[in-house]
């Protein structure tokens, strides 16, 4: 019998939100315009703008964590460490905080980290190129190398894995550790994704032409495309019966993934994949496409994007008159690549949490969807209890989540699992 | 009742036992004069695709190239078609620690060349996913799709992701591959390895097997095939309490029985020598473990059983 799996904290970095508290501010009022990221010249880009984190953040985070978050490790990190995963690490001490994790309850957990390209390897390639040099940690260059910063760090023993497929990597680790808990295989799963700013990527995007010069604008008809952050999102997913047996408030309740692949284009989403994958995480979750209330989708702001969306979407939501809110907050924090999922799943948490849905502040020329959409000036409340939350990513991959309202009625009466 | 499903094929493509050149590693290690003295790396065979790379205009990168060829052996040994494997009944799962090179490929051409030099139809294969992805364009693959990029255990980490597929009823096969592919700066990182340990060997590899749901083997005349289920002593313990399965009883195998390192292919590379080279059976009635000595410190939770014995994949 499959386990209840619930969310019990929540932790996060963006360029302009460090906490949840400023997150959930930024969310309904929208965030602020994309400037040149620090971390290189961008000047020698066509489009030049994005939501970097200020590049100290990731070792600024570290070091100062609080009295009580420093309990939580096992020795101080080191600057290396800070570099590859400050990110993450600073995310998910915000989660565990709020999970109200003992120590010794974080040690029983596993972790899964998402990452679009992950490890040190680049600054190792940059030292390496004209001297015979021992530059880096060895164990910081894998793509899993936040992974396992955070694993030791943490002392963690539970499984340990991490994903790299794109955009859609946040949901592929989060439907992983889903897997540890919902089978019995773990209590507790920290989980999310964690990745700093990449001239090669932002130098990619470029070449590709999907980003946009100014502000990214999803489903909004004058749209040029996306605009890349980096940063990082981290959740506790927990056994809800260990939740409960250590007094723990869950946050929310997440019953369903689906995964589903377009086999269709490298760079060009094709709409059936993405309706596989909802009406899989639907399926598993034990619930009508009626039920939702809020869809937090990938909306990049490119046209293919928005449009195979769109198709998806109308799809399975086939009913006129019982269709979702539908949003993407991509314009508020930028797309932040492996870990967009993640962070799109907190802010789909914090939405039914609130009752509202997070406001489309860039999106001025709104394209004829067949769904509401949260534009500024028209707020949507959300009247249901039930979200779902969307990724499509590189190579036709796509994933989606449900997560439910936390309700103590609808436990299934389990007892711990350790 | 546990889960249970088989493992109806595989396949590994290993190195020839034939050093790289000496070189300096920046460079591919392909001069003479290297820096860091002799070492051993190890290289698979890619006269192919770089025969191939020629005609199609660098539709490929080495690991999807590869990947898609090893697919069609799998197929072929198996007694499938590709037509079988199309639509979204067929997932894909890929393990690897080091991922594509051409995700670090990147960054490099754009030093030595600045923007110009990122081409936007490379930089779209520039992901740990590229492989999975391309092979289910070429196949119709529908099923789920992702990339594992994990430590030593990255393969044995696919399997479980497949496991996990197919319990939850996502989809009814799905291809597991491993991968380790070797180009800078990773060649300079192995080469920095060896220099630390000289005893240590690297070797690229890749490895595919097929799980599926043992009635659609059986469809086939398959049968007594090795099955994969959800550990007993993993039941046994209980999550959380004792996860550190390779420390049991029984006889560890010896995962390395050429001495090169797989890095994350290591864990298929060995279930590939088990499936194919009856070690099993020569080992009688004993308990054994599939376990990578001095890395794992949690086991996957899954055992495999072949003829009647029982192993934890750790």
């Amino acid at each position: 019998m499959p386990r209840s799996v619930v969310i019990t904290g929540l932790g996060l970095v963006t360029r302009d939100a460090q906490d949840l508290a400023a997150f959930e501010a930024l969310l309904h009022k929208g965030g602020k315009p994309p400037q040149p990221p620090q971390q290189f010249d961008a000047s020698r880009f066509r489009a030049r703008n994005a939501f970097a984190t200020p590049p100290a953040n990731g070792a600024r985070n570290g070091p100062q964590a609080d009295a009580a978050q420093r309990d939580f490790l096992t020795r101080a990190p080191s600057r290396e460490e800070l570099d590859c995963a400050g990110h993450g690490l600073a995310a998910a001490l915000q989660a565990i905080t709020q999970a109200g994790l003992s120590p010794d309850e974080l040690q029983k957990a596993g972790c899964v980290l998402a990452t679009t390209s992950g490890g040190l390897m680049d600054d190792f390639a940059d030292l390496t190129q004209d001297q015979d040099a021992d530059v880096q940690p060895p164990e910081l260059l894998a793509p899993a190398s936040a992974a396992q910063v955070l694993y030791r760090l943490f002392g963690l023993s539970g499984p340990l894995c991490s994903f790299s497929c794109a955009c859609v990597s946040s949901l592929g680790a989060i439907s992983h550790a889903f897997s540890r808990v919902r089978h019995g295989e773990a209590p507790v799963m920290i989980v999310g994704g964690s990745d700093r700013m990449r001239e090669a990527d932002f130098a990619g995007f470029n070449a590709l032409r999907a980003m946009d010069r100014d502000s990214c604008r999803p489903f909004d008809t004058t749209r040029r495309g996306m605009m890349i952050g980096d940063g990082a999102a981290m959740l506790v997913l927990e056994d809800e019966a260990h939740a409960l047996a250590r007094g723990a408030r869950p946050l929310m309740r997440l019953s369903g993934m689906g995964l589903a692949t377009d086999s269709h284009h490298i760079t060009s989403p094709n709409a059936q994949g993405l309706i596989r994958a909802m009406q899989q995480a639907l399926t598993q979750a034990g619930r009508r496409a009626e039920e939702i209330t809020y869809v937090n989708c990938h909306g990049t702001g490119t046209a293919l994007n928005d449009a195979a969306e769109i198709e998806a979407l109308s799809a399975v939501f086939d009913a006129p008159d019982m269709r979702p809110v539908i949003g993407s907050t991509k314009g508020t924090t930028g797309h932040l690549l492996g870990s967009a999922g993640a962070i799109e799943t907190i802010a789909t948490v914090l939405a039914l949490q609130s009752g509202m849905a997070p406001v489309m502040a860039t999106t001025h020329n709104p394209e004829e969807t067949g769904f509401p959409l949260p534009l500024a000036g028209t707020p949507q409340p959300l009247s249901g209890r039930i979200a779902m939350n969307n990724s499509l990513g590189f190579g036709g991959l796509n994933a989606s989540l449900i997560l439910e309202a936390y309700d103590s009625h609808d436990s299934q009466g389990s007892s711990p699992c350790a | 009742m546990l889960d249970s499903f088989v493992i109806s094929a595989s396949c590994a493509d290993t190195p020839a036992p034939i050093p790289l050149p000496v070189g300096a590693p920046a460079s591919g290690l392909t001069s003479s004069g290297a820096p860091f003295g002799s070492f051993s790396l190890h290289g698979l065979n890619h006269s192919a695709f770089d025969a191939e790379a020629k005609r199609s205009r660098g539709r490929f990168t080495r690991p999807s190239f590869r990947l898609g060829q090893m697919i069609n052996r799998l197929l072929k040994q198996t007694g499938l078609t590709p037509d079988c494997i199309r639509g979204p009944r067929s997932g894909l799962v890929s393990g690897s620690q080091f991922g594509c090179a051409q995700v670090y490929d990147m960054h490099s051409r754009l030093r030595r060349f600045g923007p110009r030099g990122i081409d936007a139809v490379r930089f779209a294969q520039a992901t740990h996913n590229y492989p999975i992805s391309a092979a289910a364009i070429d196949f119709g693959l529908q099923g789920p799709c992702l990339a594992v990029v994990s430590t030593a255990l990255a393969g044995l980490d696919a399997l479980q992701c497949a496991f996990d597929w197919l319990r939850d009823d996502r989809c009814d096969r799905v291809l597991v591959a491993a991968y380790e592919d070797f180009a800078p700066p990773l060649t300079t990182h192995l080469a920095q390895r060896c220099r630390a340990n000289p005893t240590k060997s690297y070797g690229e590899a890749m490895v595919i097997v097929l799980l599926e749901r043992p009635a659609l083997a059986a469809a086939r005349g398959l049968e007594n095939l090795p099955m994969l289920s959800v550990s007993s002593a993993k039941m046994e313990s209980g999550p959380g309490k004792n996860q550190n399965l390779g420390q049991g009883q029984g006889t560890t195998l010896d995962l390395c029985p050429d001495g090169i390192d797989y890095l994350g292919a290591s864990g298929l590379v060995a279930l590939h020598h088990l499936l194919n080279r009856s070690l099993v059976q020569q080992r009688g009635a004993e308990p054994l473990r599939l376990h990578l000595p001095g890395l794992a410190t949690t086991g996957i939770g899954l055992t495999l059983t072949i003829a009647n014995h029982e192993m934890e994949l750790s």
